[in-house]
Formats: structure tokens, C-alpha cells, sequence
């Protein structure tokens, strides 16, 4: 079959311009349809169609913009803008993730491949064993019973047997999961060696002794939380209670997706309840479901990177897992909108990354570099200043103080650095040495300027915010990402950004310079007389004449 | 009922060129891609009606004329052709769901490799239309048996041109003597069909597959 050709016939006859017809009305049921297609995605159902037979009524547009199907239309819309994906992101350590093992007879025992290395293996040899498929038993003094296995003379691990657990994603049910990996102890004992018992774990443990002559006092053998970062150096440290602290991949991909599903719910509420648009940007309002509250409190402090703050934070309702309800609950400090949502945070995990995506997606503005970069070696090349770089100079002189915007939240994660807990200078922080703990240690070396380069000299123990940062732009890493789109909608340009963007998705074209200068301010005026409510300029623009007709 | 898909198809093609080709601008006997007919003058619409928001305005929202540019015809994106899929079917909705993969490979974006949403009328998009179109006329048809007659899509009583406009009209909104042309056409599609198959609601099929893969439902 020819399909080119099939496709050709049916699909490339009617591109506009191809000798098509001068434009002429719709019929009002060939109307109906696109005004269905474009503002719910659906056709209308023969009984809408009959109805509109005599004319398309305003009546009728205002029903398909209140419907569910609009928001559908909005939030794939935004979703084209905020690109919501996590499948990059490292949600859970590969230390707390369940794997199934299927034995011979077909029985399934979870385990952790990573704390096989780390608890199991004795030998040199990288073991990724699971536990034996039996009932794990304890001795007399209720010690788990391991037991050795050799290859060859050499003992190359010790294995336990399985518990039988309910876990906290199916309450009511119960799986075998091998006995190290489900110990449910509250805090354990890190790096406690000896080196020949765990000599995988002594491995990542030496790393950290490096640093041991900065913290309050030795890291190895201290006594830490099992839901904190350094868990997995600790031999007492399992999944804890109803396996909380691990994951398999399908509850992963359940959190992933509920945290973006949280993102878009946000535009879900502004546009259905015709909020000013630019609420979808700077609200403090957010709803929390069972799986992304379970997700802050144990998951998320088990990665150094993801941090997730102090929980007051968020002010998290208390919610089970297995809650699927969405409840409101406003997060406190700087937080705007969907773009200090988990999800975007996470999705975009650096300030500048973070600052791009919100400068094309709502403001429509694009960095275009002035030409191709000049020889590293020049002097004006090894400047540490972006802002000052030959080549870099032109994109970055706009992107460095958008980017301080995010300058109080953490990169790779999405916690807010408070002034509290993240002062401007690392003394205040408590991040002269000695510190607390190695936690904090990691905190300190990760958003302070502790060890300057020549050029950062000048910023030594500052936040990494303030390096490079021009004082006079100060304010915008204590505004937060709000003030931005404050200033950016108080001077039209979130406005104009979602007309053209609007115009675009319901014209299937960009807009003409003749339709900027001659329709859009009828447009604008519309939105804008309606408080930017989204439907008012969207009905304005399918009220049109332009759309109305034949393409 | 189970039709021959091959044989469907193979109708449903003929359908979908006969439908589709010969349809330049001013052809006194067909429409242009878009459901209208192509014999109405600029400012003629079939029910006779003006300006006014109630269905083919001559002007802006102040009545005056807009020199502009008017919208571009597109293909339906995945999700409208699910939904859309469910309305003509008269399945509730959700039925249709055309898996992820495939949604990737049509056009929708995963966010993560590919951020921008493509309407290409491909050729590999309308093989797909084909093969959807058949699965879903078969789902219609077997529906269609168990459905009371008010409720059928498909399997319909009375005179060859009324059930052709009522199909018709279902599937694209076109109606009137907008609909002649692409009567005239089904009709011919339902009769080849019928004639070439001994299984019942061949020509039903055919008229369907027809109906999906044409433009006037997949482009608005």
C-alpha cells in the first residue's frame, strides 16, 4: 500500500494556502465541532450537535469552557510549558529499593541489591545475593541467624532468611522480604565495622572519615537516624516500620506521578475557578495526597540531594500512603506557584535551569547567543563571572539575576533554603568548623562558599546565591520567583506571553504582526477586564471572525 | 458479527480516496477538506445566517470585517481522537485508549526527550488510522447488535441517504446540501462493499472505516 500517497490525498490537499478556497463561514455544527475539539478534545456528541444546528450560542461556549474538558485542554497546554517528567530523577536510594526474587518453587522474597553489598557481602567479589528462601530464625538471645556462603573455601557472604511484612502501599497484605533488609530499627549505628564484617560499606565510610577532623566528633560508630542520609551505612538500618523507608519501582512511579500530577492541579484550580492567571505562578496554595506526603517524610531525607527542608515547610497534612484524596494545605515562605513545586523543582534541578524554562514557557523571551565562543584561552574566557565571560556575557547578564530568583532553594532537590536554617554567611549558619554532623557537613559544602577559587575570594562563606551577585540584586533571591512574575505581569509581559501562546494553540498559527498590533490589545483589554481569567481571553479569541471561518 | 478486516479495509480505502480526491476549490461536486461546500460564496452559509456569534460571524465581535489570516486546519491530536473516538462509538468515556508507545510515535510529547507536540499528518499516522479505524468500526458493530435502534451508530433502518446523513452527520458535523457530495460517495463505498461480501454489515464497515480516515473528521 502507498501510503505516502493515502496521506498525501487525505491530509495534504488541505494545508492553507495549497488552493484553498477564500475563507467562508463554518457551518454552525461544523463550528460546534471545532469549538469542542479545540476547548475539550472530544467532538460533540450528536444531541449537541442537533442543538446547534440554528447557531452556535454564547451560551454554548461558556458550557465547554466550564466543562472538566477545558482543563484537560489547559493542562496539557501547561504541561507542553513545564515539561513534567521525573523519569531522570533519583527518587528513592538504590539502597531502599525492592526488588522481587522469584525462587524455584515460586515463592517471591524482596530485597535490596544494594544492601546485599552492603550487609551480605563479606568477600572481595561484588554478590548481589538475596537472602535464603526460609523462614528467617533468631538465637536465644533473639540475634538473627546468618549464615555463611562459600565459594569454594572462601565465605563470600552471609545470608538470613525471610519476615513476612505489611507493607505501607498495601495495607492488609503481607510480603516475605528478606530479614536485613526489613529491620525496622529507629536509629542505627554508622560505619560500625569491623572492615572484614562489611568491607563494601568501609569503602563509602573511609570517604567520610576524610572529613572527620571538621565535625564535633567521629562520624563512624555515632549514632544516626534510620530516616536520614547516611542510612545506608548502618547495618541496623532497614526499611523500618511496614517497610516505610523502601520503594519498588511501581510505588516510585506512583510517587513520580502524583507529584506531577500535584504540579498541574495547581493550574487545574486556577483556570476553574478563574483566578488571576498569574496565581499559577506565585500561589502559596498546594494539595498534598497520601503518596507525595509519605514521599517528603521517608523518602525524601534519605537523599542527600533531594533534601527536603524542615516538613513545617510545607505544613504536610497527615495522610496515609494509601490516601488518594488531594487536600489543601498552604505551604509557608517563598514558594510561587508550580515553579517551587516539587515536581518543577526536581524536573529542573539548577536555578538557571529553572529560570529558562519559566523565561521561555511565560515570559515567551528565548537566550540567543551573540555568536560562537571565543578560544578558551583567552583571559576574558577564564573568567569565573558568567556575566563577564566573552561569549557568555550576552545571555548570562539576563540569566544570572533571573536565576538568583530560585537563589533560596536548593539545587538538585526541593527544599526551601530558609534564612533560618540557611543564613547569608556560612559563620551564622553554624558552618565553621566543627559542625554538627556530617549531614550538616554536606549542607555546608554544598551552599556555602567554603573553599573560594582566586575570583571568589571576595565571597568566601557567603551563600551560593550571593557569588557573583550584583548587591543591587539582592532582592531578588529574598523575592523569591514571585516577585518576578509580579514585576513580569505588572508590565504586561506574563499577559502578552499567554495571548500569543493562546492565539497560537486555538488558531493552530502564530499570530500576524498586524493581528499583534490590531487584535491583541482587544484581547488584552478583554483579559484584563476580567481579572486574567484564561476563559474570558480564550472565548475572546474563539469569538473571533478569523476563527470562524474556513482555514 | 465478525467482518473481514481485510476486506473492510480495502473498501474503507477506496472509500477514503474517493472521498478525498477531486476536492479543489470551486469543484461544483465535492467539498474541500474541511467539510464545507465548496460551491458557497465567501459570505453564503448554508442555513442562510449573518454575523452574529450564533455561527459564522462576518466580522470581529464588533461586526466590522477582520482582513486576517483565519485558523489553520490541523490533524486531531491523540487525545482528541480517543475522545472523539468514544463520542462517534458511543462508548463511555475512557474507552479508547490508544497505548503510550504509540501516543510517542504519533505525535504527543513525553516531556523528557521530546517537549513539542507534532501534528505532522504523516503517513505513518494515517497506517494508524487505518488500523485504529478498523478495530474501533468492528467494536461499533458488534456494540451496535446488542444497542436498541435509537441508540445504533451504524447498524441503521430506513432509506440508503438517510442513514448515510445521519452516519454522516455523526462523524463530522457536516450536514445539509453540504452533506450531497459525500453522500453520493458513501453510498457507492456502502453498495461496493455489500456486493463484495456476504458477511452482514460489510457496507456499514466500509461506510465507517471510510468515515474515520476521512478529513473532514480527522482535520478541523
Amino acid at each position: 500500500m502507498h501510503w505516502t500517497f493515502v496521506a498525501m490525498a487525505l491530509l495534504g490537499q488541505t494545508e492553507p494556502g495549497d488552493g484553498m478556497c477564500e475563507a467562508e463561514p463554518l457551518q454552525p455544527t461544523r463550528l460546534l465541532r471545532r469549538l469542542s475539539l479545540d476547548l475539550t478534545n472530544r467532538i460533540p456528541t450528536p444531541a449537541e450537535a442537533e442543538a446547534a444546528l440554528q447557531g452556535v450560542t454564547p451560551g454554548m461556549i461558556d458550557e465547554l469552557l466550564a466543562s472538566e474538558g477545558f482543563l484537560e485542554v489547559m493542562r496539557a497546554h501547561h504541561a507542553d510549558l513545564v515539561w513534567p517528567n521525573l523519569d531522570t530523577v533519583e527518587l528513592v536510594p538504590e539502597s531502599h529499593m525492592l526488588y522481587p526474587n522469584r525462587f524455584a518453587d515460586g515463592t517471591v522474597v524482596y530485597y535490596s541489591a544494594v544492601r546485599s553489598l552492603l550487609v551480605r557481602q563479606v568477600g572481595e567479589t561484588t554478590l548481589y545475593s538475596p537472602c535464603r528462601n526460609e523462614p528467617a530464625s533468631y538465637d536465644a538471645d533473639g540475634n538473627l541467624v546468618l549464615e555463611e556462603v562459600r565459594m569454594g573455601d572462601e565465605v563470600v557472604a552471609y545470608t538470613e532468611g525471610w519476615v513476612e511484612v505489611e507493607p505501607y502501599w498495601a495495607p492488609g497484605t503481607r510480603i516475605k522480604v528478606c530479614a536485613l533488609d526489613a529491620l525496622d530499627a529507629p536509629v542505627g549505628r554508622v560505619c560500625p565495622g569491623p572492615r572484614e564484617r562489611y568491607p563494601f560499606a568501609d569503602s563509602q565510610c573511609r570517604g567520610i572519615r576524610a572529613f572527620e577532623r571538621f565535625l564535633e566528633e567521629p562520624f563512624e560508630g555515632s549514632t544516626i537516624s534510620c530516616n536520614s542520609a547516611f542510612a545506608f551505612l548502618s547495618p541496623d538500618c532497614g526499611c523500618g516500620p511496614n517497610l516505610r523507608n523502601c520503594a519498588t519501582r511501581e510505588v516510585v512511579r506512583d510517587i513520580a506521578s502524583q507529584m506531577l500530577e500535584q504540579q498541574l492541579r495547581i493550574i487545574d484550580r486556577v483556570i476553574r475557578d478563574g483566578e488571576p492567571y498569574e496565581r499559577i505562578l506565585t500561589s502559596n496554595a498546594i494539595e498534598w495526597n497520601g503518596p507525595v506526603v509519605h514521599y517528603l517524610r521517608n523518602h525524601a531525607p534519605l537523599v542527600l540531594d533531594v533534601y527536603q527542608g524542615e516538613e513545617a515547610d510545607w505544613s504536610l497534612p497527615n495522610l496515609d500512603y494509601t490516601d488518594r484524596e488531594w487536600v489543601s494545605a498552604p505551604r509557608t515562605g517563598r514558594h510561587a506557584g508550580i515553579l517551587t513545586s516539587p515536581g518543577f523543582l526536581l524536573r529542573f534541578a539548577t536555578d538557571r535551569m529553572r529560570a529558562h524554562r519559566y523565561y521561555n514557557a511565560f515570559e515567551c523571551s528565548a537566550f540567543t547567543p551573540t555568536g560562537p565562543l571565543p578560544s578558551p584561552f583567552e583571559p576574558c574566557s577564564q573568567n569565573e563571572d558568567l556575566t563577564e565571560r566573552c561569549g557568555c556575557d550576552s545571555c548570562h547578564l539576563t540569566l544570572e539575576p533571573l536565576a538568583s530568583h530560585w537563589g533560596r532553594f536548593i539545587e538538585n532537590g526541593f527544599g526551601e533554603l530558609t534564612e533560618e536554617r540557611f543564613p547569608t554567611t556560612a559563620d551564622a549558619a553554624g558552618c565553621i568548623p566543627p559542625i554538627e554532623s556530617a549531614e550538616r557537613l554536606y549542607r555546608c559544602l554544598r551552599e556555602y562558599e567554603l573553599q573560594p577559587t582566586e575570583q571568589r575570594e571576595p565571597y568566601r562563606g557567603l551563600l551560593n546565591a550571593y557569588v557573583f551577585e550584583d548587591p543591587a540584586d539582592y532582592g531578588f533571591i529574598e523575592g523569591g520567583p514571585a516577585l518576578r512574575v509580579e514585576e513580569a505581569t505588572a508590565s504586561g509581559i506574563v499577559q502578552r506571553c499567554l495571548a500569543e501562546r493562546m492565539w497560537t494553540e486555538f488558531m493552530g498559527r502564530e499570530p500576524t504582526d498586524a493581528e499583534r498590533s490590531t487584535v491583541f490589545p482587544e484581547l488584552l483589554d478583554a483579559f484584563e477586564r476580567s481579572g486574567r481569567d484564561v476563559k474570558a481571553l480564550v472565548r475572546a479569541i474563539v469569538e473571533r471572525d478569523a476563527y470562524r471561518r474556513l482555514p | 458479527m465478525k467482518p473481514s478486516i481485510s476486506n473492510m479495509l480495502r473498501f474503507g480505502l477506496g472509500a477514503v480516496l474517493a472521498l478525498a480526491v477531486g476536492t479543489a476549490c470551486g469543484s461544483s461536486d465535492a467539498g474541500n477538506g474541511t467539510g464545507e461546500p465548496a460551491d458557497m460564496g465567501p459570505n453564503e452559509r448554508p442555513d442562510g445566517g449573518g454575523g452574529g456569534i450564533d455561527g459564522g460571524t462576518s466580522g470581529g465581535p464588533d461586526g466590522g470585517p477582520e482582513p486576517f489570516a483565519t485558523k489553520s486546519a490541523r490533524r486531531m491530536s491523540v487525545e482528541q481522537i480517543e475522545r472523539s473516538l468514544d463520542v462517534v462509538g458511543g462508548f463511555p468515556p475512557g474507552s479508547v485508549q490508544i497505548p503510550e508507545s504509540l501516543a510517542l510515535t504519533l505525535g504527543e510529547p513525553d516531556h523528557r526527550s521530546i517537549t513539542e507536540r507534532s501534528f505532522e499528518p504523516s503517513p505513518l499516522f494515517m497506517k494508524f488510522m487505518v488500523d485504529l479505524g478498523g478495530f474501533v468500526c468492528t467494536e461499533i458493530l458488534r456494540a451496535d447488535v446488542d444497542r436498541p435502534l435509537e441508540e445504533r451508530v451504524l447498524l441503521l433502518e430506513g432509506e440508503q441517504d438517510e442513514r448515510l446523513r445521519s452516519i454522516w452527520f455523526r462523524f463530522t458535523g457536516i450536514t445539509g446540501s453540504a452533506a450531497d457530495p459525500y453522500i453520493e460517495r458513501l453510498a457507492r463505498v456502502e453498495e461496493d462493499a455489500s456486493a463484495a461480501s456476504s458477511e452482514p454489515g460489510a457496507g456499514a464497515m466500509a461506510v465507517c472505516l471510510a468515515a474515520i480516515t476521512s478529513p473532514e473528521f480527522l482535520l478541523y
